[in-house]
């Protein structure tokens, strides 16, 4: 089956819906990858899971109807997608309970609204790090870095840099949080 | 307020030790308690791994740029700022960031108030719309390699071989040959690099590629040509591709993946296991040697038969560089019987600008005049094969002779006097009667490393020994026939050039030597023309440590 076959459709009206998605994927991804990633917190894990809830949020998305919640449906879907991979891996990977999983998606529904402020905040947040800081998150957050790697690349033990990136993260989430109490007060 | 905020701290250090991956097992009990039974920490889950994910998201965009550069981006690819509504105040000094000092003192301060006045649905477009395009054309570009969830992951996963004349874009991992490499991504832009992991199966990246090395036993194919030779012992290495994932049933395959998504593979030896589909609707199947198979799309669950073409695959370099490398494992053991040198085992090199320099086996020994280059065929990178033994016999025939014997050596000629370009140098001065360890770097002696008096003359026979690890140098030598106690000079360095062979050599032709030009005429006759010999020489990599006491045999 190719990308073709998605929509059975006439190619003026298939292009517009192609158009379509990409503009709701463009939108709403960061948040469904944010979402995964609180049920399977390992980056490969979640990146996994996020590909395929890609493939069938696209193979699916003739089934879509345009005007409701596409964050809604893309997240039933990735939801569906993270306990397919969490079975896959059951015998592989430490993953937390059905039970945890289950409380942690309720909480992401509820805090669904405030996720793009809370993801703005953060941009705000990050330019104010200290040079090293940001240099520090970014070599972190680098495809395939780890403490270790880190802490080799900037010459500081791993539990120095360990230590720094909790207390980064910690001062980002301080900052978000206060950067949204002032906007909601202004 | 106290338990709120002893709460907070343990839920911090719980999700840094989650975020990081050294959650232990009882962590993992403690923080899905609190989890599941508190509200509070409920929230803060979410919001703490938000922040996880959306640090994750600006760094996968575009690896390789730095963050502040990426934000600046950003900013000059982002609308112009719409007016806010009027009466909505932009707030007069946004907060700083605790533990992370004042803004000001940040050359970003200004993308604070910056991007207080940009929407972040615009932000978001710019990251998603550049994560799409990347999805799209390069699929899974935006993907991280595995990492269990738990820190026991090893540090290294495999070896960079060999990276002849290969040209690299950014990439995460060290690109030297010899170069141990920890799970990551290679992007190879030109030229052909051979990778071994650490389970034994080797990898010949044909650029331009991009691949990812995922763990000893696991890889991925973001785009470009491999080809792959799987021994038994690392029976299940997989390989996948967007559209396909190949798992070896200890044979050897290629495999393309396109930047469409679309991936080819073909079955050069053996049989191969093949997945491909989503969660529910993955299909699996066989393929054996002189088949191939191509998946067209990401969306694609089956397979079609391709013609089988061996020759898109550089089946043979990668075959040859494993057996090369299977050599220096192997190692060298030379009499040197018989009128002419092993072509499969030397080379010699005679272009010395003092001239007259030649290398000629004769007499059951390898005599070397001048400077004559005796280089190794194959390379030995200690840092490769592990710790490198080279043994043998040298005799002096003449006056101020030197012996020289080189490591990690490219096995050059350089300079007027004819001294190798780069390598690690243990020498034998019969003039300054003294033996020592020097690291020759782009033609000079950059560090002298190690060295003693040591008594020789013309007619001397010694044995000597060099043992590298690719940091440590031993260097013995010892007269035969003689009482005097054998010398061990022992050194250090961390040199590493891009060749690797084993060099002998003695001294040049003193009379083009133009730093000893004026000596020239104080001179016998006989002094003027160097000749050593060389004789039973091993060359073999150890098993084991360089030993702490050893003679030279």
């Amino acid at each position: 089956m190719s990308g073709d076959s998605v929509f059975p459709i006439d190619s003026s009206r298939r292009n517009e819906r192609t158009e379509e998605f990409i503009r709701l994927f463009t939108r709403h991804e960061p948040r469904i990858f944010a979402y995964i990633l609180t049920l399977l917190p390992s980056f490969p894990d979640a990146e996994d899971a996020l590909q395929q809830t890609n493939l069938v949020m696209w193979r699916k998305f003739g089934e879509f109807q345009t005007g409701t919640d596409f964050m809604s449906w893309g997240r039933r879907i990735a939801h569906l997608e993270v306990l397919a991979l969490r079975k896959r891996k059951q015998r592989t990977t430490t993953l937390f309970s059905d039970e945890f999983v289950e409380a942690v998606a309720t909480e992401n529904e509820a805090q669904s609204d405030a996720l793009e402020s809370r993801q703005r905040a953060l941009a705000v947040c990050l330019a104010k790090l200290k040079p090293r800081d940001q240099h520090l998150v970014h070599l972190r957050y680098q495809p395939g870095a780890t403490t270790q790697s880190v802490a080799q690349q900037v010459g500081r033990s791993a539990d120095a840099v360990y230590k720094a990136l909790n207390r980064i993260r910690e001062a980002l989430w301080g900052c978000i949080k206060r950067t949204l109490s002032v906007e909601a007060h202004a | 307020m106290t338990r709120d905020h002893d709460l907070h701290a343990e839920l911090t250090d719980l999700m840094g030790a989650l975020c990081e991956r050294r959650l232990t097992p009882t962590q993992t009990k403690r923080l899905e308690e609190l989890v599941i039974g508190n509200q509070a920490a409920r929230t803060f889950y979410v919001e703490y791994m938000h922040i996880h994910a959306g640090l994750a998201r600006l760094a996968a965009v575009d690896p390789g740029t730095e963050l502040h550069a990426r934000i600046e981006s950003l900013l000059a690819a982002t609308p112009a700022p719409q007016p806010r509504p009027k009466g909505a105040p932009v707030p007069p000094s946004a907060p700083s960031v605790e533990g992370s000092g004042h803004g000001n003192a940040t050359p970003l301060a200004f993308l604070g108030a910056a991007l207080s006045h940009i929407s972040w649905i615009s932000i978001a477009a710019v990251f998603a719309a550049v994560a799409l395009t990347l999805w799209l054309r390069a699929p899974r570009a935006i993907e991280r390699p595995a990492e269990p969830l738990v820190a026991d992951a090893p540090l290294y996963v495999a070896t960079l071989l060999r990276a002849p004349g290969c040209k690299w874009d950014t990439c995460q991992l060290p690109t030297e040959a010899g170069a141990r490499l920890f799970p990551g991504r290679l992007r190879l832009a030109e030229g052909q690099a051979l990778i071994e992991f650490d389970s034994g199966a080797h990898v010949l990246l044909k650029g331009p590629a991009v691949f990812e090395l995922r763990s000893a036993m696991e890889a991925r194919l973001l785009s470009g040509t491999v080809s792959v030779n799987v021994p038994e012992k690392a029976r299940g290495f997989t390989v996948d591709t967007l559209s396909a994932k190949v798992i070896d049933l200890g044979t050897e395959f290629g495999l393309i993946a396109e930047p469409s998504g679309a991936s080819e593979v073909h079955v050069l030896a053996g049989l191969v296991e093949l997945e491909s589909g989503s969660a529910g609707h993955a299909s699996r199947a066989q393929v054996p040697a002189g088949q191939a198979r191509r998946f067209e799309s990401l969306a694609a669950a089956t397979a079609r038969d391709v013609p089988f073409d061996a020759s898109l695959f550089p089946r043979d370099v990668l075959a040859a560089l494993a057996d090369e490398h299977e050599m220096a494992r192997r190692g060298v053991t030379d009499h040197f019987d018989g009128d002419v040198l092993d072509p499969r085992v030397w080379r010699t090199v005679e272009t010395v600008v003092a001239g007259a320099a030649s290398v000629v086996q004769i007499d059951g020994h390898v005599e070397l005049t001048n400077r004559g280059h005796l280089v190794t065929k194959d390379e030995f990178d200690p840092a490769i094969c592990g710790t490198l033994r080279i043994r043998g016999r040298w005799i002096f025939q003449s006056e101020k002779d030197y012996m020289q014997i080189l490591t990690r050596s490219d096995g050059e000629p350089d300079d007027l006097h004819g001294e190798t370009r780069n390598g690690i140098e243990c020498y034998l001065n019969t003039q300054l009667r003294y033996a020592g360890i020097t690291e020759r770097l782009d033609g000079r002696n950059a560090a002298g490393i190690g060295g003693a008096a040591f008594e020789v003359s013309p007619g001397d026979t010694v044995a000597f020994e060099v043992l590298d690890d690719g940091t440590n140098i031993t260097f013995s030598v010892e007269k035969i026939g003689d009482d005097s106690p054998p010398l061990v000079i022992r050194g250090t360095s961390g040199l590493d050039f891009a060749h690797d062979y084993v060099v002998f050599h003695n001294r040049e032709r003193i009379e083009a030597g133009a730093g000893w030009r004026e000596l020239i005429p104080m001179l016998p006759p006989e002094y003027q023309t160097m000749i050593s010999q060389l004789d039973d020489v091993t060359i073999e990599v150890l098993a084991n440590p360089i030993p702490s006491d050893h003679g030279p045999h």
